[in-house]
């Protein structure tokens, strides 16, 4: 193998990688002024909930019955894993999430937690 | 050829141990804020691109089968099945560019391509555990910590060649 640590076509991949994750990021939060903002949380694959973050000014609980067992807690258009048994705990980790589009996975439980904005509609159908 | 075999054996054991080791080490590194959840520098990889690069692919496949295993028998089925998606897509990717691409890409490069395709084969066996495709909202994120921790591998894998290629001689040293 050669070893050269940098060559050009190095650059051009690194460039390239940044204006793609930038683009991504940008799309991602283009309109995130949203009023109405919905939790989804699916379990394998199936809606679970749907969770109104705009309207829930209470705090309200979700345990769900999975394997591991995960809590999740929504209060103040915030929605987040509370409680996970899972050994990695990443879900719990990711923090609460309050931005369309923001996603929180626990992989062992197989549940996810998205928020959508209010075209919903056009985002999952 | 056998004695060959016996030496490449060790060889790959000691370099199984210095990637689980890597890895042991990863955990010390505190997390920063946009760090994604859950993504981790991937430090092993300088053995498995080294592996890739100077044993071949068989042996490269090995150590990455070992550290999936080691994976799975200390964190669990869910991360076993994640180092092993990431790891065997990353280090074929890998192979088949120190082989056929190092005049065109530079270390850099082929550590950030590594590295990505690790993301890559995660997000995948993500979909298929969850049954739902939103965790590629997870990709962009992934995208730039993966970018960094590439350029970084990269840089110690070129610092660090000569120690590995020095252990490399010293076990082959005997087969002649």
């Amino acid at each position: 193998m050669s070893l050269k640590l940098v060559r050009k076509a190095d650059l051009i991949i690194v460039a390239v990688i940044i204006i793609a994750a930038a683009g991504f990021l940008l799309l991602k939060n283009y309109n995130s002024k949203e009023e109405k903002l919905i939790a989804e949380i699916t379990v394998g694959g199936r809606l679970y909930e749907t969770v109104d973050l705009s309207a829930a000014k209470e705090q309200s609980r979700y345990i769900l019955d999975t394997d591991p067992q995960v809590v999740i807690m929504a209060e103040n258009g915030q929605i987040w894993f509370e409680k996970s048994d899972c050994p990695d705990k990443v879900c719990v980790k990711s923090g609460k999430l309050k931005h369309k589009g923001d996603t929180a996975v626990c992989l062992p439980a197989k549940t996810i937690v998205t928020i959508l904005g209010s075209d919903l509609d056009a985002l999952t159908y | 050829m056998k004695k060959n075999l016996t030496y490449k054996t060790a060889l790959a054991a000691i370099l199984c141990a210095q990637a689980l080791a890597l890895g042991f080490i990863e955990n010390f590194i505190p997390a920063f804020p946009f760090m994604p959840p859950g993504a981790k520098p991937g430090f092993s990889n300088i053995i498995t691109m080294f592996a890739a690069g100077s044993l071949g692919l068989p042996w490269a496949v090995v150590i990455t089968l070992i550290k999936a295993l080691f994976a799975f028998a200390t964190r669990g089925v869910t991360a076993g099945a994640m180092s092993f998606a990431g790891g065997i897509v990353s280090t074929l990717v890998m192979y088949l560019l120190l082989k056929y691409a190092d005049k065109i890409l530079g270390l850099i490069g082929i550590s950030v391509i590594g590295a990505l395709c690790h993301n890559a084969g995660q997000l995948l066996v993500s979909v298929f555990i969850t049954g739902s495709s939103k965790t590629f909202y997870y990709a962009p994120a992934l995208a730039i910590f993966g970018l960094i921790t590439g350029v970084v591998t990269g840089v110690i894998f070129k610092a660090v060649l000569p120690a590995l290629e020095k252990q490399k001689k010293y076990f082959f040293k005997f087969v002649e």
